[in-house]
């Protein structure tokens, strides 16, 4: 992202504009500006998406339809100070639009995760020291078994530094029920782990 | 917000979250730490909580942003030029546009659906039925085991008085195969589930070998795991196929799970002789000279993939000097508890130590 600011930086003359700038100047018109907003969300919005849909072209398709649906009521929207928090919404509304019924409402493919304890069990040699990527791919595995609102949670949280007020504004929760998905999902995680620290030898413990 | 004393105040901290993840209120949290020096380790594992899950969660999919965006502007380019009246002209055009779409969607969706002849579970059960008759039974009347190597290569072995039924060739999505008897599986690992019905259970596997005993008559089946890990379900009265809902467990190495035919019931326990999940760590069966019982235990517990519960308190001050060389995990529990003076006990395939602890002497 930081080579395309540059770009934009030095075409525009000034220092890295903030987003409620760019969202102002967008409404105005300015299509440049509306780019920018694009370009500077595009990656995390993608992730996003796809963590809560599963679904990469429909997270595409959805992003597209966000923006289109931004350049033509520019003239309608007010001013925010989290345009950021805006697409999220926007975004997230879109996908339960778009979306087939199976949106967030994905169900826990156990086959999946035996599978992968068949892969451990059967490495035939004892783990002496994980790798960081191991480790990693462990933890990864194990947010899989949480649910999908935890899961949700557990990215808007640690993934996008997203705070507690702004996840159950997007989420429509409130702030007590985030709180308690993430307690929730440090337990699951916890348990989860600790049984994979069985059968491998150094798993961070949480 | 709470007084940072445990790990879960510092993540439940938006401005901490920040920090760790983009380094903002740096000199807040550097006076924190100066401020509560003893705070200073779980502050760190706090930070690497948060490190480790925003690795997790970085997955990269094969999103496409040029495109997306090029996309965009075709679309907008291709939109009346804006004015406040025609905008609200183009809105009304583009709802009903947008419907006589959805319309011509769902028309050609069903017709998909019918043309493709989705196959539900009733038309599965009666290509089943007629192929049923195209099904290979391999019986072994002799008192000797006996081996039969199945399509995809897996080896059954058949105990006396058993039966197997199989197709010559598994279908593109299953391999199912039926037993009535008692069986040793080696299942060679594969994208396709593997199921094998015997006696009303139902057990799925990915690749793996485990013991089924299912003998006509008796009212128990017993699915033993050895090594891998399998998931055992009761199969519900009306439904075929691997579509199963009734009660289900998984099944680890070493654990086994009875089910009762009458009380459709499914009990787990511990294998009566559990084996070693990674072979190569029998070489931790050895002398062990003044170690601590603690550490003996969690080794046991890795070398057979079993949960081994003990109170860490209790068992501080224990240590002991044995050989565990070719003893069976049952018996190197007994040693291991008869010298301190505890006794173990299986609770729901797991084993339990129970133990006053030792004295400084012991």
């Amino acid at each position: 992202m930081s080579d395309v600011m540059e770009q934009v930086s030095t075409f525009l003359g000034i220092a890295t504009v903030s987003d409620s700038e760019l969202w102002d100047r967008f409404r105005a018109g300015d299509q440049k500006s509306y780019e920018i907003l694009y370009k500077r969300h595009f990656k995390i919005l993608a992730q996003y998406g796809y963590k809560i849909s599963g679904d990469p072209l429909l997270t595409e398709d959805a992003i597209q339809d966000v923006f289109i649906d931004l350049w033509r009521r520019r003239s309608f929207l007010s001013e925010t100070k989290n345009p950021k928090f805006y697409l999220f919404k926007a975004l997230r509304n879109q996908l339960i639009r778009n979306g087939r019924n199976d949106v967030f409402d994905k169900s826990n493919d156990i086959d999946e995760f035996l599978d992968y304890l068949v892969t451990l069990s059967e490495e035939q040699q004892l783990i002496e020291h994980e790798t960081r990527t191991d480790q990693v791919k462990h933890i990864r595995k194990a947010i899989s078994q949480l649910s999908p609102r935890q899961q949700e949670v557990i990215t808007l949280r640690f993934y996008h530094g997203m705070s507690i007020h702004d996840i159950s504004q997007l989420m429509t929760l409130s702030p007590q029920s985030v709180n308690n998905l993430l307690s929730r999902s440090y337990a699951v995680l916890r348990m989860i782990i600790h049984f994979l620290s069985m059968l491998i030898v150094n798993v961070t413990v949480f | 917000m709470g007084d940072f004393s445990q790990i879960e105040d510092f993540l439940n901290d938006d401005s901490f979250i920040n920090w760790v993840l983009s380094g903002t209120e740096d000199s807040h949290w550097e006076l924190f730490i100066t401020t509560y020096p003893e705070k200073i380790n779980l502050l760190l594992q706090a930070k690497e909580i948060v490190r480790t899950l925003y690795a997790a969660e970085d997955i990269s999919f094969p999103a496409d942003s040029a495109k997306t965006w090029s996309r965009i502007q075709q679309t907008l380019h291709s939109d009346p030029p804006f004015t406040t009246i025609s905008s609200k002209f183009s809105t009304i055009l583009r709802k009903n546009l947008m419907s006589s779409m959805l319309l011509l969607l769902m028309l050609t969706g069903t017709i998909w659906y019918f043309s493709n002849q989705k196959t539900d579970s009733y038309t599965r059960i009666l290509s089943e039925r007629a192929a049923g008759f195209s099904l290979l039974e391999k019986v072994n009347n002799s008192p000797a085991p006996m081996e039969v190597l199945l399509p995809d290569s897996s080896i059954v072995t058949l105990q006396r008085h058993s039966k197997i039924s199989y197709p010559p060739q598994f279908d593109s999505l299953h391999r199912e195969v039926y037993l009535t008897g008692e069986a040793f599986f080696k299942v060679k690992k594969d994208r396709k589930p593997f199921y094998v019905y015997a006696g009303d259970l139902v057990t799925k596997v990915l690749g793996t070998s485990f013991n089924i005993k299912a003998i006509e008559g008796e009212p128990e089946v017993v699915v033993h795991v050895r090594s891998g890990s399998v998931s055992v379900s009761a199969k519900e009265q009306k439904s075929f196929g691997p579509r199963l809902k009734a009660q289900s467990t998984i099944l680890l190495p070493n654990q086994e799970v009875t089910y009762n035919r009458n009380a459709a019931s499914l009990n787990k326990t511990i294998a009566a002789t559990p084996s070693p999940v990674f072979p190569l760590s029998e070489s931790l069966l050895k002398e062990y000279d003044e170690v601590p019982v603690t550490q003996l235990l969690n080794t046991l517990a890795q070398i057979y993939g079993i949960n081994i519960l003990f109170s860490e308190e209790n068992l501080a001050s224990c240590i002991i000097t044995t050989n565990l060389t070719n003893q069976t995990l049952f018996e190197s529990l007994e040693i291991i508890c008869s010298t301190i003076g505890a006794t173990f006990n299986i609770i729901d395939a797991q084993i339990v130590i129970d133990s006053t602890g030792c004295s400084p002497a012991e």
